[in-house]
């Protein structure tokens, strides 16, 4: 699939001779191979000044002629070349550095043919350049999912950079979780803190005294949902729907009409009309499941506040980006009532912070007979019936309370029964430390269940741990320490966002060391409690990280995109199998647009595959899969078949290694600095995913002779393509038992690797060889520190037995 | 035509390999197990090439071969004890019937991609491996280009 047309100039192959530390190479006969097919510009260092002066005239001069470099490894050319680069130097690299001389002998003629196969493979079957970028052009315009603390301060901070910001929320009240839970740790005071302006000085300001939330670009919409999303990152449409709130800004909070509402909601515990949280906007709202809309209330209000000719509407917004801060939700009573929640005197921490911060129900707590409080942690956490993980928060929620509960009331007694107590965090063992010094019992030992006695009373049989002895607790009060769930709507949102969820239900994070903001749709992020349960101080960290993060995306010219892979309508049959394989979500079946070409076989209403090019990462995970090979990926079977049989046809027993250029090729690159050598017959392939490698490239390999066949990828698990390595593997067993059948068995091997295994895949690749070499005298499977193929020195690694 | 593209273009390269399990990448042979079809027609949608289709008819004694634990080996069981004969063959189904409707498959017509026995919900459809004799038929003349079998190992580091 070359693309040099018949009046396109000859190309040009820069050689570079690495200011004469490639000394193996003859370079005088590289450049006489290269100047039967192309133009030669030699040079000592193509890296130095002169050198990069001469490419930029090249540029200038020879437009459009492909140019070759001839030198060091790729990943060394994108860091010396950075600024070339960026102004739009595109290069094939041959690697005849890291990949050939430094690693090998110094037997001229061997190491010159090598270097010179590479060379000819990049002229021939070059790939094609990256020279576009994916969603250039981005709605400036952020929607923001869930009021919480982490949504609203995202927002507010997006809002600040001048974004114009959507902030949709459920309910009537901005301040999600934190504004019920009164105090939180490890502050011991409000968890309503908010980013504030230049306007305000320079102190916390909590939700009703920040006037950041009033900022104009940020737009709040009560009781919204998000009904569905179209469009692409950078433009999404997102449509929404409100629920009217009756009350509109125009309220003082005089109350008049709570007086005279006369429907109680429908736990009894409020009117109608009734005022939850101040998010400093709105102090009221209506609960439209039970008003009768009988407008007395209306008619009382002094400011004329209350509007009932409000009605539900549908909206459309378009956002560049989105922010999915659903938050969680505290566990559901089913998973606690094996506890006794239900019964009279069980409460979760949540219904305990409610009570303390009440003075009027912090009073009954008072007057109450509570003698004996008696917590109980990990309820219904960490227990593969109900919730399997932990969440991360209980451990210091019931030291905050035990504390408290101890200040408030002194001759309390206060018992917390754990498993482990999980405080790390900055100053969180000196809490643990306060609680055991303000008098908290700690008992190790979880109780099963929680019984009753005939006046109600619960009755709690516990196995202390530490003592080994039975204990009966019978207390007046137990809190159960409850794990967190994902949100309601958690499941519905990620559905209609087209993300995925995890294991516990959360929003799944893209990576769990590093990218903890992103999601696994481009252009839709998450922040706070979303992705799994998170304490303020971290749901704080995240929502300024998640503002930047966006700001990031909004404001970049755009991700630089590799060629995407491309359906050759006439051979897609239109079956599932590189929809279901696309881990980017980036190919759909659609119907067959007329005069599109078909294949014969294929039925009159047959589906295409279309690939979205901005949505196409191009790791070539479906061109490897695709049953009919109708995905041509910018590294194309032919190239791939063309390169495997320049660098091994006529080579006396090659060994081909395919690695990925991520994780894998930053480890063969790397050993290739530290100058471990390995053999010559060791012929490499770079691909952009070990995803691309199908069964029938190592066929090919093996047909072509290949003694011997490695594959090398990321990190078991850390495919920067995520299912690449999944694919591959699949591929290299079918390759493997077909091989074998046909009785043409190679030594066939996938290692995992990643920057730091440059100490070991110099002897790995050594030791592969010697196996292929001599199969029954060097095990396969004992590939590192083997005695038998290390043979210690300079570029061995390993201190020298 | 159980084989892929894929999949002639490996055994070409591969006289006398044949996959052991089923893949849809190189091919298979559909296996229909009537007995367990619930009609509901997923593959005739997804199938590329119209290999599956709905039929016109049910035939009424893939009920009576359901299994007993299942909803509609039930529902076969109920039709033995009340029905006066045994059914000869298919019954024509009224045009708004949906479910009640057997499955046409034509092997002809099949690409052995597999779709089918990915989307269907009662393993009705199987994926049988392509078998050496199989594939012989469909690839005519293998090229084989490698290193014969049993060439005996050389020192390492020796090329060119």
């Amino acid at each position: 699939m070359t693309t040099t047309a018949n009046d396109t100039p000859r190309p040009v192959v820069m050689l570079c001779e690495c200011a004469g530390t490639m000394k193996n190479l003859d370079f005088d006969e590289l450049a006489m191979f290269a100047g039967t097919k192309a133009e030669v510009l030699r040079d000592a260092k193509w890296c130095s000044r002169n050198g990069q002066a001469r490419i930029l005239e090249l540029m200038e001069a020879g437009y459009g002629r492909q140019l070759v470099f001839a030198g060091c490894s790729q990943d060394f050319v994108n860091r010396r070349f950075q600024r070339l680069l960026q102004r739009g130097l595109t290069l094939e690299v041959a690697d005849i550095r890291e990949g050939c001389a430094w690693v090998h002998s110094d037997d001229t003629a061997i190491v010159t043919d090598k270097a010179v196969r590479i060379v000819d493979a990049a002229l021939r079957y070059p790939t094609k350049p990256a020279d576009a970028l994916a969603h250039e052009n981005k709605v400036d315009s952020v929607l923001v999912i869930g009021g919480g603390v982490a949504g609203t301060q995202a927002a507010a901070e997006l809002a600040q950079m001048g974004h114009t910001v959507e902030l949709v929320e459920r309910r009537p009240f901005l301040g999600g979780l934190a504004a019920r839970i009164g105090t939180v740790f490890p502050t011991n005071d409000c968890g309503q803190c908010l980013p504030t302006t230049d306007a305000q000085a320079g102190t916390r300001k909590c939700f009703h005294r920040n006037v950041a939330i009033d900022n104009p670009n940020l737009h709040i919409w009560r009781r919204a949902t998000v009904e569905s999303v179209a469009g692409k990152p950078g433009d999404f449409e997102v449509s929404l729907r409100r629920l009217p709130n009756i009350v509109t800004g125009d309220c003082i909070n005089c109350g008049t009409c709570e007086t005279v509402c006369e429907v109680a909601n429908a736990e009894g515990n409020a009117k109608a009309i009734y005022a939850e949280f101040y998010d400093g906007r709105v102090h009221r709202s209506v609960d439209l499941e039970t008003c009768t809309f009988c407008g007395a209330c209306a008619e009382q209000c002094p400011t004329e506040a209350i509007d009932f000719t409000q009605s539900p509407e549908l909206a459309t917004v378009h956002a560049g980006a989105i922010l999915t801060a659903v938050g969680c939700d505290t566990a559901p009573e089913h998973l606690i009532s094996h506890l006794g929640y239900g019964h009279d005197g069980v409460v979760t921490q949540t219904e305990l912070a409610e009570l303390m911060d009440d003075w009027e129900e912090q009073s009954w707590l008072g007057q109450q007979p509570a003698q004996e409080v008696v917590m109980i942690q990990c309820a219904g956490s960490r227990d593969r019936r109900r919730l399997p993980y932990c969440s991360r928060l209980c451990c210091m929620i019931a030291l905050k309370h035990a504390m408290r509960l101890r200040l408030l009331f002194p001759e309390m007694k206060v018992t917390i029964c754990y498993l482990e107590l999980r405080a790390a965090g900055v100053g969180y063992e000196s809490w643990y430390l306060d609680a055991r010094r303000a008098g908290v019992e700690f008992l190790r030992g979880t109780p099963s269940t929680v019984q009753f006695d005939e006046h109600g009373k619960p009755v709690i049989e516990v196995e202390d741990m530490t003592s080994a002895a039975k204990r009966l607790l019978r207390p007046d009060l137990v809190v159960l320490s409850t794990g967190m769930v994902p949100a309601a709507d958690t499941e519905r949102v990620a559905g209609v966002l087209n993300v995925d969820l995890d294991e516990d239900g959360f929003i799944e994070i893209l990576d769990r060391k590093n990218r903890a903001t992103e999601t696994t749709q481009e252009g839709v992020f998450v922040a706070g409690s979303a992705a799994g349960p998170k304490a303020l101080v971290e749901v704080n960290t995240e929502a300024s990280a998640v503002a930047s993060e966006i700001h990031n995306f909004l404001t970049s010219a755009g991700r630089r995109m590799q060629p995407p892979s491309e359906v050759v309508a006439a051979d897609c049959v239109g079956c599932d199998t590189c929809m279901t394989m696309c881990p980017f979500s980036a190919i759909t079946l659609e119907e067959r647009p007329a005069g599109v070409p078909r294949p014969a076989e294929v039925k009159d209403d047959g589906k295409l595959a279309v690939i979205d090019p901005e949505a196409c990462h191009a790791c070539g995970i479906c061109a490897a899969n695709c049953p009919e090979m109708a995905i041509v990926h910018n590294l194309g079977d032919d190239d791939l078949f063309g390169r495997l049989e320049v660098m091994i046809e006529g080579v006396e027993k090659p060994i081909v290694g395919f690695y990925c250029r991520e994780c894998a090729g930053a480890a063969i690159s790397l050993a290739g600095m530290r100058h471990d050598p390995y053999p010559e017959n060791v012929r490499l392939i770079g691909l952009p995913c070990l995803g691309r490698v199908s069964a029938l490239h190592i066929v090919e390999a093996a047909r072509l002779g290949a003694a011997g066949v490695f594959l090398a990828g990321c990190a078991e698990e850390r495919c920067q393509y995520r299912t690449g390595d999944a694919s591959a593997v699949e591929q290299t067993e079918l390759a493997g038992e077909l091989l074998e059948q046909a009785e043409m068995s190679v030594p066939l091997d996938l290692w995992h690797l990643c920057a730091v295994d440059r100490h070991s895949v110099g002897r790995r690749i050594r030791h592969f060889a010697a196996h292929v070499a001599d199969p029954d005298g060097v095990p396969v499977d004992q590939p590192v520190a083997s005695a038998a193929a290390c043979e210690g020195g300079d570029g061995c690694g390993r201190p020298s037995r | 035509m159980p084989l892929t593209r894929r999949g002639e273009a490996i055994f070409e390269r591969l006289p006398g390999g044949a996959p052991r399990e089923s893949t849809g990448a190189v091919g298979c042979v559909i296996v229909r197990h009537e007995e367990l079809c619930i009609g509901c027609g997923r593959c005739a949608t997804a199938c590329p090439s119209g290999a599956s289709s709905k039929g016109l008819s049910f035939d009424p004694r893939q009920l009576f071969d359901a299994p007993a634990e299942s909803r509609r080996g039930a529902l076969g069981a109920a039709l033995r004890r009340v029905a006066r004969r045994a059914p000869e063959g298919p019954i024509e189904v009224p045009e708004l019937v949906t479910t009640f409707r057997s499955i046409i498959y034509d092997e002809e017509k099949c690409l052995g991609c597999g779709t089918c026995a990915r989307v269907c919900p009662a393993d009705a459809a199987e994926a049988r491996p392509v078998t050496v004799d199989e594939i012989r038929e469909k690839v005519a003349v293998p090229v084989h280009a490698g290193p014969a079998p049993g060439d005996g190992p050389s020192a390492v580091g020796t090329s060119a």
